[in-house]
């Protein structure tokens, strides 16, 4: 009898045993879900790259074994760069999804960015890997308050300083650069302000206008004309819209034939040589990206290669890229959450971001990416070159704060 | 001085795509009491069969009468299919259509042009006018040229042809006009597709040497203050209320907006000037003054 219990009771323990190793096979098994909004339409609808690259880096990730044996799922919704309509999305995600499934999001929109300050920070603390660099977020003080935004790019402040810094290296005159910066009329245009002034008296440069100009302009001729009075050298054109982004340089190569251009990230686009042609040749651009046209970077490599085989006819490989990297980012952090033999939850996920080890499959160079200040620190500046048709590197990948100091 | 010359000179170029996008609301407005709240997508269409007539390579001389007979035909269907059965009813209820037309057109733009912004170059010679301070670049001289042979060829043809005699006389009193055996509905038609053909002019001369884009209709906005200040039945009172704000705008950017250091001010300056002047006389500078008698 007793033998019999013996062996009844190690059957039950085998059969609960089993039971229990199916229940966690089955919770590792769950798929860890990333939300992805971006513009698909309204305003800035004209480029699907925002969410292409997601997508394909989601396919990439599950090619090479995943997140731990557990299938990356990319969710990718129209935001429209409209806040009521991404803050629905988010809500709606973050009212029906297991938390230890939805485990980071990203978007591209400042303002829904600062609208979902309170709600991803204190309520569902979840990793939002943003497209916005805002320097009133992404800064020292601020990212404090906010420790669960991260940039997918240098910050606007560092990206318009090293602007300024590099025109002041360049400048070839004794008196100090003379420059305008004509900014999209709105709270993100007037975002990197502080900076780029507090930038500009400490590179001895002058910012002698800034120009705003509407998001529903249709000609710029009459700012152009005021920069010519005020005899500008440089102009700093700070847009993210590709309607005003084309519309400006087939203006300005007319009304500012020899001034340089400069702008940040969101110009940076190989696009701007099949709409404006010429036009948008010399332009000079601050970015935390590489150029599609560097077949010798890993990164690059791969993703041409998928977007290759996923048939995609990319417009802007920046924003491919950067729309890549929001899915690569979090998924290296989830990899090394496993790695450590910690749970996979949002807060580890986040403390892993914010020490990532990790290269970004050697998007910089072969160089790391130190993420503790929720930003880049890794940026080139580059020159849009017509005769190439491409963007070519004026500097090496700088450290942003050494190359600012 | 130079910079002189060119406050005014770029006030009046500009002026006068103002005042070609202007009188193509006031002889609508002047022929049925309707405000045509889509102008600024009349403009865009216009703009876009431009664009595709250059997309084919097609030469200049076939592009210009071309896309003007497509724009014609386009507002002339529009009347036709909409504005048409709603004679009779109040030019309040039509105005309101319009603004109707408006959001479908858009949404028609969107789906068969697309989002994204295309290119329209108007290759003309170079007539760029750089007098060292002063710089009038090709393009906005022969907007400001297009425009002004337009408006003059369009006050010749309301002055002297028999046609345009008959349209100023449907707009003066459509049930007169019917019973000297005018047929009023084929006027009406006609005057929609010229005021057609003027916005479509005024869209080539905003997008040239720049872009269209499926949501440039707002070019149509810069138009309300000019013919509030000219007048909603005068061609003249809009080709001066043009010129006006253009001026308006071009000296607020070049010297108000230094002196009060209020970036942007050009937007809303000609409305206070528009402001000012309703109060001065509420028809504007060339409106008439209605007369209720009870």
């Amino acid at each position: 009898m007793k033998s019999l219990t013996l062996i009844f009771s190690a059957f039950a323990m085998v059969f609960a045993m089993s039971g229990y190793t199916q229940f966690a096979e089955g919770a590792d098994k769950k798929p860890v879900l990333m939300l992805h909004t971006c513009p698909l339409s309204g305003i800035l609808g004209s480029v699907p790259d925002t969410g292409y690259g997601l997508t394909d880096a989601a396919t990439y990730i599950n090619e090479t074994g995943g997140i731990g044996g557990r299938e990356l799922v990319g969710v990718v919704e129209d935001g429209r760069y409209d806040v009521p309509t991404t803050l629905g999305i988010f809500n709606r995600f973050a009212e029906s999804e297991p938390k230890d499934e939805f485990l980071s999001y990203s978007q591209f929109c400042t303002p829904c960015l600062k609208a979902l300050t309170e709600k991803v920070n204190e309520e569902e603390k979840i990793p939002v890997l943003a497209g916005s660099m805002s320097a009133l977020i992404f800064n020292d003080e601020e990212i404090k308050k906010t420790p669960y935004f991260f940039a997918t790019g240098p910050g606007y402040g560092e990206q318009w300083g090293m602007v300024l810094k590099y025109i002041k290296l360049n400048h070839k005159k004794s008196t100090p650069p003379r420059v305008a910066f004509h900014y999209f009329d709105n709270s993100t245009g007037r975002d990197p302000m502080g900076d780029l002034e507090m930038y500009a008296k400490k590179f001895g440069v002058e910012i002698v206008l800034m120009e705003p100009f509407s998001p529903t302009a249709q000609s710029f001729a009459t700012s152009f004309l005021k920069f010519r009075k005020e005899e500008i050298e440089y102009v700093l054109f700070w847009n993210w819209s590709l309607k005003i982004g084309v519309r400006y340089f087939k203006e300005a190569k007319k009304y500012l034939p020899k001034t340089p251009i400069f702008g940040v990230h969101w110009t940076a686009a190989n696009l701007y040589f099949n709409f404006v042609g010429k036009d948008y040749d010399n332009h000079f651009v601050v970015s935390g990206y590489p150029v599609e046209t560097e077949l010798d970077n890993k990164f690059v490599k791969i993703i041409t290669d998928m977007a290759k085989k996923k048939d995609r006819k990319v417009m802007a490989w920046a924003f491919y890229m950067q729309s890549w990297v929001m899915a690569q980012l979090p998924a290296e952090a989830a990899r090394q959450v496993l790695r450590e033999g910690k749970p996979l939850t949002r807060e580890n996920l986040r403390y892993a971001l914010e020490n990532i080890d990790t290269d970004l499959l050697g998007m910089f160079g072969g160089e790391k990416l130190d993420y503790r200040t929720h930003k880049f620190s890794r940026a080139r500046v580059l020159r849009a070159d017509w005769s190439k048709k491409t963007l070519v590197p004026m500097t090496e990948w700088v450290d942003i704060y050494d190359y600012l100091k | 001085m130079d910079y002189l010359v060119q406050v005014i000179g770029s006030g009046i170029l500009q002026g006068l795509v103002y005042a070609l996008i202007a009188v193509s609301l006031v002889i609508i407005y002047k022929s049925s009491e309707v405000f045509n709240f889509s102008i600024g997508e009349f403009c865009t269409v216009g703009a876009v069969f431009f664009f595709l007539l250059q997309s084919l390579g097609l030469p200049l001389w076939l592009i210009i009468p071309g896309f003007l007979l497509m724009s014609a035909l386009f507002a002339g269907l529009i009347q036709k299919l909409v504005i048409d059965r709603l004679i009779g009813r109040d030019p309040l209820s039509i105005t309101l259509v319009t603004i109707g037309i408006s959001t479908v057109l858009i949404g028609l733009l969107l789906v068969f042009f697309g989002e994204n912004p295309e290119i329209i170059d108007l290759t003309l010679p170079d007539v760029t006018f750089d007098l060292g301070g002063a710089l009038f670049i090709s393009t906005q001289v022969w907007n400001g040229i297009i425009a002004s042979v337009a408006l003059i060829g369009l006050l010749l043809f309301y002055k002297f042809t028999t046609m345009g005699i008959l349209m100023r006389a449907t707009a003066d009193s459509q049930i007169k006009s019917i019973v000297l055996g005018i047929n009023a509905r084929w006027i009406l038609t006609l005057t929609w597709a010229i005021s057609g053909m003027m916005a479509a002019l005024g869209g080539l001369a905003v997008s040239n040497g720049s872009a269209v884009s499926y949501d440039m209709g707002i070019v149509g906005m810069a138009a309300i203050p000019v013919v509030l200040l000219g007048g909603l039945e005068s061609i003249p009172g809009a080709i001066l209320g043009g010129v006006i704000i253009g001026l308006v705008e071009t000296t607020t950017i070049f010297y108000l907006e230094p002196w009060l250091d209020l970036p942007g001010f050009q937007a809303i300056t000609p409305y206070i000037v528009l402001l000012i002047v309703l109060m001065i006389r509420p028809q504007g500078l060339f409106g008439q003054e209605m007369i209720e008698r009870v």
